[in-house]
């Protein structure tokens, strides 16, 4: 996904928060940027520039990729694919 | 973090430069299995070295913890120049465990030679390259994707069994957007078998596969090949259905082993209360939730179960 496109998908997030309940590292660590809601927030930061905040590091490396929080999202975002968009962001300085 | 994250990527692409295999350790573990089988042809069974590979994840994932790969900060730091170490290292799975990956590997070729399917096998099999991909190295998956490629078309290779779910989704939906006019048939050892019976008795509950059931569409193929087989399943929507299966925290294991390990505490307390027997589809999966049940679950893989 194209830089572009990861963020008109990650502002189409209506911040319901559905997605939180499946994310396996949400429930692991209880902390809103282990989430897709949060990981969306940070995916936003990464792609303006803001890849080395700490935590926006630290939540978009620890996606497990697991699509669960997309079978529930009730605006179908590709969570995913904005997620590894920004990680590339991050990871290649692109 | 972000240094070690760097140190990772170096320390794989490093290793898969030399040896086409991500960690340091003997080749011959990844070819033991094969013999008496026949060498090449135009369709093979490719195992990518997983199922021989994941045991060494876990042992390679106590090295980095140890070198503090999980604190972050100024330890991340250390555990980066440690990573450069680590490369010369030789990992050896435990003897048990290797008898295990073996095990699998034979019954799925058995139980294919059994359904009518002609294959060869390829000794010096390079490894896909998937962790590359999923960590989110895409530039560096994409050269090494071709490598893999070329080695295939220069062995006659046509069409390629895998067998387990890793491999299978960056071969058939990965390799096609990277690797110009791939034109490989890929399959899951799945889509040919025919259980005619099953090795363990009483009811299971499944471990989904994040990939096989959530980009794969195989969500319902291993769930009939047990029925076929006899076997009983648990099933509650909250714990084994589409979305709520949860992963295994493999993922992110080499990034941070601790997040990892609740995610897989986690999902065994939920399997557990299905059932004591875990049924699992990918070596990564068994790996981790054997590692996080040990005492609560026995964790078999798919291939051990169906006869
Ligand atoms: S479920 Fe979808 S829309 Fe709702 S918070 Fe999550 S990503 Fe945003
Ligand atoms: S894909 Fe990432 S964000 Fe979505 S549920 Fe899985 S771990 Fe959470």
């Amino acid at each position: 996904m194209r830089p572009e496109e990861a963020r008109a998908e990650a502002g189409r997030c209506a911040r319901c928060g559905f997605c939180e309940a499946v994310c396996p590292t949400y429930n692991a660590v209880r902390a809103r940027h282990y989430g897709p809601r949060g990981r969306l927030a940070m995916a936003l930061m990464a792609l303006d520039g803001m890849a080395h905040d700490r935590y926006v590091v630290e939540s978009l490396a620890t996606c497990l990729r697991c699509r669960a929080c997309e079978l529930v999202c009730p605006a179908s975002i590709r969570i995913v694919d904005v997620i590894a968009a920004a990680r590339s962001a991050i990871y290649e300085g692109a | 973090m972000e240094d070690w994250i760097r140190a990772l990527r170096e320390l794989i692409v490093e290793e898969l430069k030399r040896s086409k295999f991500p960690l340091p350790a003997d080749r011959s573990i990844c070819s033991k299995w094969m013999e008496g089988m026949a060498e090449g042809g135009r369709r093979i069974l490719y195992t990518s070295c997983m199922y021989q590979l994941a045991p060494l994840i876990d042992k390679a994932v106590d090295l980095l913890r140890a070198m503090g790969a999980s604190s972050g900060g100024a330890r991340a730091r250390l555990a980066a120049v440690g990573a450069k170490a680590f490369g010369r290292l030789v990992l050896r799975p435990d003897e048990e465990r290797l008898r295990w990956a073996e095990g699998v590997l034979k019954n799925i070729a058995a139980m294919l030679k059994r359904a009518g399917v002609e294959f060869g096998v390829l000794r010096d099999e390079p490894y896909s390259g998937a962790l590359l991909y999923e960590l989110g190295f895409e530039r560096d998956f994409a050269e090494y994707a071709k490598s893999v490629y070329a080695y295939f078309k220069e062995k006659g290779v046509e069409e390629v069994i895998t067998v387990d779910p890793h491999t299978y989704h960056v071969l058939s939906q990965i390799y096609p957007k990277y690797v110009d006019g791939f034109d490989l048939k890929v399959y899951s050892y799945m889509d040919f078998v025919k259980p005619a019976g099953a090795r363990i008795r009483g009811r299971v509950v499944v471990h989904d596969s994040c990939l096989y059931a959530r980009y794969l569409g195989k969500y319902d193929v291993y769930r009939r090949l047990l029925d076929e087989a006899g076997v009983e399943r648990a099933e509650d929507p909250y714990v084994t259905g589409r979305a709520y299966s949860g992963c295994c925290g493999g993922p992110i294991e080499s990034v941070r082993p601790d997040v990892s390990a609740e995610v897989a505490k986690l999902r065994v307390q939920q399997l557990a209360k299905l059932s004591e027997v875990v049924v699992t589809e990918c070596p990564i999966c068994y790996v981790n939730l054997s590692k996080a049940g040990r005492g609560v679950v026995k964790v078999y893989d798919l291939a051990e179960v169906l006869a």
